[in-house]
């Protein structure tokens, strides 16, 4: 035995120096240009066009021979959209087929960090500009052609939406839909507890939200009077965070100064204790916990008087709860909200790029854009449907927490930095730690500060490492 | 030997054609094995130094940066936090129940009854992770899961298995002991009807009891496989990631927290934020581990056989 | 002494009444999946959950079926394992045969790095190889999922100490004498010394292939490819709030493993503690 131990022993020690031999030929392999690495997906491209036609592109961008394109999305409630719109689109170009992918957008995201350096990605990707620019850094997504850039930069779009798709002073993606949030709130409830007006200041949340929970004898929380979104993989929590800190006229990072490129977490600062206070006291205090049923699913089992969501919530309610139809509302946030705006994009190495981009002109169509928000009640980025949106607001009248916004209301848009995703998700992680242990921090300011504080410099320490800190 | 043509020229034939088979059959398996095995191990050592985003070359070398800057990370302490304490519960529950399962299943209920329950323990261990994952989240669910009704039942609260950080770790660990059990019980149950019977008779014929036999005879011979199974689990549980990836998959904020382990970071700096080397640093640590794991084995397997 | 053995035979019934419940408690999980799975939506909520369905469903059975492809999962499933086992035992049986029995200039040396790297679990190593895959063009394809699974240190590591023990040097001998090459011993003469230790490993091999996640989850894009493993997880998280129907796809799923399981019984047991390691 103890020779068999001694022979192990000196296998590992042969095998770390063969490691370290083979290094070499893995570091040749390794420094190869990313180009002649994309391998077998690299040859079947045709080399992306440095500038598409800039006249609205003819019928012939798709050509007559078969083509499948793959349209990727991490919103599976808009699938049945794309097809549609597929269907539609083959009736133009009887010689294109369309294959839609999508899984959560956790999911979708993972797959689009392995998927498109390795070329291997759709041919049209919807997702933000912002979690995309690292790949714009890359090279791996083409520029917006110019005729949909000048399309969207002359009229129809909210300046918002402009700005959240421009990086490096150039636009990559189509405008397809807003992510905009509003309160859902359920009049019943509201009723019970006598509150008549919709929630439009900060202050009347956190009022109604006192007035609405419920608990049971034995001090569990049955029903909470905000879901707060207090758990979740991702940057979800952190984002949430960032949207009730806004209505305190603060916001995650700040520019500083304005139109330097260069950022600072504001978080940590009075409001930012103030708001995380507020989620740590109502779990104290039962308004919200973490044992029941959270966000669109607490409201449509009827176990929340309010929560902020965007609004795919709406249709969701209509087909899980119809019987919440009705007895709920939705109204703006009171002072501003965060605007994400999913846009469409075309890898470098996709290999029908013209007409992935005729597909994308079709699908900025009023036609389009409309049916966007009846199947799936994401909002279309244009908002010059004129008629068609106002008359599906009449006879969709819950949709009215989005699309009417109070006087003053301001949009803030994400940071356009790549790391932008790496300092939300950290911050959510920190969060959902911090949540979780409420009762140490309610009702102590200076431990929660010092939370923050600590959190903050992690973020402030990311952006040193990416060259864009500016305290 | 002083003329090397010469020592060549006395291998016989025969030998000659062993070679050119070896030759033949060995090249492949060994090309495939260095560029499959040897080669991305070997990277991942280098890509540590290197300050390296997914695809591009190597950025700069950072020396033992990477190392370092782990240390201080948030995420990679909590991650080795609980992957360790997740290891060491699981190991030590699935461990001891398999000796106690062992035990009884080697000596007392024996037979195709015996074989019968074994089998029952064994089924988890091949069943695939995901769907029995969804299966234990269902019957973790706060509000209709039935454990809680189970509990209820029996006058114990509600737990918060999904949702309260501690608990969302001892719903992984109950999980993976469910999981490892069979396993666990199988080897160990082969180690122990390798034990002569003789042992036992003769321990009885000088009145030890049941008790007395495992602990003074079962035990002492069955700790080179003890040590093997304690082993094989902790560092199979320090890889742990298909049912905290599963346990914890986001549905826009109902609860199901993350609970941090070691691979589910490396597979967070790799693949979502694109630090290829600093997640190489932390794959790293955690093959120091378990490689400091299975030393232990080997000193202990000496030390029992000596 | 009848009261003692009364006694005593009361106390070994209770020991196998208690150990058949824990077994039950063991199995539970697999039925409450199957239960779950056959409930109407309305009955997924009732507190306490009754254990069979009040009424009867098979919609949720539907509604997998119509939202995703279970079928394809698990048929891609079964040709990465099939393919993956069969390539663990080629390339196992013939490295180990020749670290066994040959004395090679450089073999012990190679035989050494396998062993050494047997102990790297995969999860260490798998950012390079993505990186190296995708060198070489096979990210989303089916040869990128297949390649790391066609080699398995720990299989020629088992397979040369079973050639040790199994494989005589005088039958070799013998069969030299009487002129058989070396390939025909090698691929005839030894693998039917080796059934047993062959059939074990091909367990090994064909679990862990059938229950790969993480790999098939970096390397694959495309679902017509996804095998049943990553399949299930996406599937489950667009249908997360309908856990009827998440349970049906968990039932499919695990169907074939359940099935085999059945079937072999003993022999998958017997396999593992051969082989001694998981998948």
């Amino acid at each position: 035995m103890s020779r068999r131990t001694g022979s192990w022993i000196k296998a590992f020690a042969v095998g770390s120096s063969m490691a370290i031999a083979v290094m070499a030929c893995g570091s040749t392999a390794a420094t190869q240009p990313p180009a002649s690495a994309g391998g077998g997906g690299g040859e079947s491209a045709t080399p992306a066009s440095a500038a598409p036609a800039s006249a609205p592109a003819a019928a012939d961008a798709c050509g007559t021979d078969p083509i499948t394109l793959n349209v990727w999305g991490g919103y599976p409630e808009i699938d049945p959209v794309y097809k549609a719109a597929g269907e539609a689109f083959t009736k133009l170009h009887p010689n294109v087929s369309f294959t839609v992918f999508s899984t959560d957008l956790r999911g979708f995201e993972q797959k689009l960090t392995t998927a498109i350096p390795s070329n291997t990605a759709g041919d049209v990707i919807v997702r933000t500009t912002n979690f995309l620019s690292r790949f714009i850094d890359q090279g791996s997504l083409q520029k917006l052609p110019d005729d949909i850039k000048s399309a969207v930069t002359t009229s129809g779009y909210h300046p918002a939406v402009l700005k959240d798709n421009t990086y490096n002073n150039d636009m990559w993606g189509m405008p397809l839909f807003t992510g905009g949030t509003a309160v859902y709130y359920n009049t019943d409830m509201y009723g019970a507890a006598g509150i008549t007006d919709p929630p439009t200041t900060f202050q009347a949340l956190i009022d109604n939200a006192k007035k609405t929970f419920k608990v049971d004898g034995s001090g569990n929380t049955t029903q909470s009077g905000w879901s707060l979104r207090l758990s979740g993989q991702g940057s979800g929590v952190a984002e949430k965070f960032w949207i009730l800190l806004l209505q305190k006229g603060k916001t995650l990072l700040r520019e500083t100064p304005e139109g330097s490129g260069k950022w600072v977490a504001e978080y940590n600062g009075p409001e930012g204790v103030e708001l995380f206070q507020m989620y740590v006291d109502f779990l104290r205090d039962g308004v919200d916990s973490q044992n029941i049923e959270h966000d669109a699913a607490a409201f449509e089992k009827k176990q929340t008087a309010q929560f902020l969501r965007e609004s795919w919530v709406i249709p969701e309610i209509a087909t899980k709860a119809p019987d919440l139809v009705g007895h709920y509302n939705t109204v703006a946030p009171p002072v501003g909200d965060i605007l994400t705006t999913e846009a469409m994009f075309v890898p470098t190495a996709a290999p029908h790029a013209d007409c992935s981009w005729e597909f994308i002109r079709f699908m900025r169509e009023p036609a389009q854009q409309i049916n966007l928000v009846k199947v799936s009640g994401w909002l279309p980025a244009r908002q010059d449907l004129g008629a068609d949106l106002d008359a599906f607001l009449k006879d969709n009248p819950t949709y009215e927490g989005f699309l009417k916004k109070p006087d003053g209301f301001t949009l803030t848009v994400t940071p356009p930095i790549a790391e932008f995703d790496e300092i939300e998700t950290k911050l959510a992680t920190h969060l959902v730690d911090g949540y979780a242990d409420y009762k140490n921090l309610a009702g102590n300011p200076d431990k929660i500060k010092a939370l923050l504080d600590q959190w903050a410099d992690e973020s402030n320490q990311i952006l040193k490492d990416n060259g864009h800190y500016g305290g | 030997m002083t003329n090397p043509v010469a020592a060549v020229r006395r291998v016989p034939p025969r030998t000659w054609a062993r070679y050119r088979f070896v030759a033949i059959v060995l090249t492949p398996v060994m090309l495939l094995f260095l560029y499959l095995r040897v080669v991305p191990t070997a990277q991942a050592f280098l890509m540590s130094f290197f300050d390296w985003k997914l695809i591009k070359p190597a950025d700069k070398f950072v020396g033992l940066d990477n190392y370092v800057k782990l240390l201080g990370d948030h995420n990679f302490r909590e991650a080795f936090f609980n992957t360790t304490l997740f290891a060491v519960a699981t190991t030590i529950v699935s461990v001891l129940l398999a000796l106690l399962l062992a035990a009884f299943l080697a000596r007392v209920v024996t037979g195709r009854l015996g074989g019968a329950i074994e089998l029952l323990y064994f089924a988890p261990v091949l069943v695939p992770m995901v769907p029995v994952t969804l299966g234990w989240r269902e019957i973790f669910n706060y509000d209709h899961g039935i454990l809680n009704s189970a509990l209820g039942l029996v006058g114990i609260q509600k737990q918060p298995w999904l949702s309260d950080p501690q608990m969302a770790l001892v719903a992984v660990i109950i999980l993976s002991v469910w999981k490892q059990l069979g396993y666990n019980l199988i080897i160990l149950l082969v180690g122990m009807r390798a034990i002569p019977r003789e042992f036992h008779e003769a321990a009885a014929v000088d009145g030890a009891g049941a008790w007395s036999q495992f602990r003074h005879i079962t035990l002492p011979l069955l700790r080179p496989v003890t040590l093997f199974v304690i082993v094989i689990t902790t560092i199979s549980a320090y890889n742990v990631f298909t049912q905290v990836y599963v346990l914890a998959s986001d549905v826009q904020g109902s609860p199901g927290r993350l609970v941090r382990v070691l691979v589910y970071d490396i597979f967070e700096n790799g693949f979502r934020f694109f630090k290829m080397g600093y997640a190489s640093a932390e794959a790293v640590y955690l093959f120091l581990i378990i490689l400091a794991l299975t030393i232990i084995q080997f000193r202990f397997l000496r030390g029992s056989s000596q | 002494m009848t009261a003692g053995r009364l006694a005593r035979r009361a106390a070994h019934w209770l020991l196998v009444l208690l150990l058949l419940l824990g077994g039950i408690v063991m199995v539970f999980p697999l039925f409450w999946l199957a239960s779950t799975s056959l409930r109407p939506a309305p009955e997924l909520n009732i507190v306490p959950p009754h254990l069979l369905p009040d009424h009867w469903t098979l919609e949720n059975y539907t509604k997998v079926f119509a939202s995703a492809p279970m079928f394809t999962y698990l048929w891609n499933s079964f040709v990465f394992a099939t393919v993956s086992t069969v390539f663990i035992l080629l390339t196992s049986t013939i490295a180990g045969y020749v670290f066994a029995k040959f004395k090679v200039p450089g073999n012990n040396l190679l035989f050494m790095l396998v062993l050494a790297t047997a102990i790297v679990p995969f999860e260490i190593y798998m950012v390079p190889l993505f990186t190296q895959m995708n060198a070489l063009g096979l990210v989303n394809k089916p040869l990128g999922l297949f390649l790391p699974f066609l080699v398995l240190s720990y299989g020629i590591f088992f397979m040369r100490q079973n050639t040790m023990t199994s494989v005589p040097d005088e039958l070799l001998d013998a069969a030299r004498i009487d002129g058989m090459g070396e390939f025909a011993i090698a691929f005839r003469l030894v693998p039917r010394l080796l059934a047993p230790a062959l059939f074990a490993l091909a367990i090994l091999a064909f679990i862990q292939a059938w229950t790969a996640f993480i790999w098939p989850l970096l390397i694959l894009n495309d679902p017509k490819l996804f095998p049943m493993e990553v399949g299930l997880s996406q599937f489950a998280n667009n249908f997360s709030v309908d856990f009827g129907v998440t349970s049906a796809g968990a039932v499919i799923a695990l169907l074939p493993t359940i099935i085999a399981f059945l079937i072999l019984r003993r022999r998958i047991v017997d396999g593992i503690t051969l082989t001694g390691i998981k998948g």
